[in-house]
């Protein structure tokens, strides 16, 4: 005869008090929900007791260390390097220009240029190195 | 009640594993039990689902709209028991499963590496429970030790470099074996298919000496109150 290759269950007498379950009221749940904030997170990271972000759990926390997306480009057409020489004196007021300004010396040339009669659209105006700085 | 997690903040000490035998020696005995998978691999679900007599245990997964503490205050409101696993890292779930725990057990196989990840975790616990100001029942169980007689001296060092720091070892220690690496595979559970066999009685045995520590805990916990 063989023997059962699955041995029934046996069922031992389990320990009192261990099969009634949680209060939801039990305090416990209230502390380790301030310990999922994102400032008590951050302390922690600060602390050095926590050196990984789960992002199923601190996605927030993650996110908001992420940059933030690139916005596209508004561009009609793609930008060309241009290089020229200019007098001194010319390129000294176009500094001092853009000191006062704040209007880079490629958009004076573009606005010079559109006033001469070169097409120069409006969206290709747009200086994109300015943006986010402000 | 028993919220019961494993915690160690180095990976590969055998957590899971004994998630699994723990969730299957809760369900042998007929205990109510329901787990939370906190490492993103998700072992437990697709374990539980492969052994009929583990298809009904309900296994929770956080997400951005279930935090963990949510998760958890609903499954131990509705079972007895609940098993965390956590993932093998110092991550903001620690610091939460730790201040929900009723028991924390830090696996340690013999490396230096997991002296060093056990202790920290050691030490999360004991700040866990002056925040919590509630006793939090812990101890240190070491993995993959020799089943045999002969015990490597790494082993009582180890035990004493614990003990040194202020650790509590089990007796107990998770031998090993190879019933458990192939427990995935062959879909057989020594808690649940073998409850007679070696490796049944080994992991029994350190059931046995973490619910004596459950329990010496309740007792500190109603005396305290």
């Amino acid at each position: 005869m063989t023997a059962p290759r699955r041995p029934g269950l046996q069922l031992p007498r389990l320990e009192p008090g261990l099969t009634a379950p949680t209060s939801p009221d039990d305090p416990r749940f209230g502390l380790a929900a301030s310990l999922e904030r994102p400032e008590a997170v951050r302390e922690a990271v600060a602390a050095g007791r926590v050196r990984a972000i789960n992002a199923e759990t601190g996605l927030e926390l993650i996110a908001a260390r992420a940059p933030a997306p690139k916005p596209a480009s508004r561009r009609t057409a793609p930008e060309v390097a241009l290089s020229t020489k200019v007098p001194d004196y010319v390129l000294r007021q176009l500094r001092r220009r853009y000191a006062e300004s704040g209007i880079t010396i490629r958009n004076q040339v573009l606005f010079a240029l559109r006033l001469a009669g070169v097409e120069v659209r409006d969206e290709d105006l747009h200086d994109e190195r300015r943006r986010g700085r402000g | 009640m028993a919220i019961i997690t494993f915690a160690q903040v180095k990976g590969g000490s055998g957590k899971t594993t004994l998630a699994k035998c723990m969730v299957a020696e809760l369900v042998a005995r007929g205990g109510s039990v329901a787990a939370l998978d906190l490492d993103p691999n998700r072992p437990l679900a697709r374990f539980f689902a492969r052994i009929p007599e583990l298809g009904g245990v309900e296994v929770a997964s956080p997400d951005p709209q279930r935090r963990v503490s949510m998760l958890v205050r609903d499954l131990s409101a509705r079972h007895g028991n609940v098993v965390i696993d956590l993932m093998g890292a110092a991550t903001n779930d620690t610091q939460v499963a730790l201040a929900l725990s009723d028991l924390v057990v830090v696996p340690s196989q013999m490396s230096e590496d997991d002296f060093r990840g056990g202790i920290e975790t050691w030490r999360q616990i004991e700040e866990a429970e002056a925040v919590a100001r509630r006793p939090i029942a812990r101890a240190v169980l070491l993995v993959r030790t020799a089943s045999g007689a002969v015990r490597p001296r790494v082993e009582a060092f180890l035990r004493e470099a614990y003990t040194r720091e202020g650790a509590h070892v089990l007796t107990a220690a998770f031998g090993e074996r190879t019933v458990w690496k192939e427990m995935n595979y062959a879909g057989w559970v020594p808690p649940l298919h073998e409850r007679d066999g070696n490796a049944a009685a080994n992991f029994a045995a350190i059931f046995d000496e973490l619910m004596a520590l459950l329990a010496a805990s309740a007792t500190r916990s109603v005396a305290a109150a």
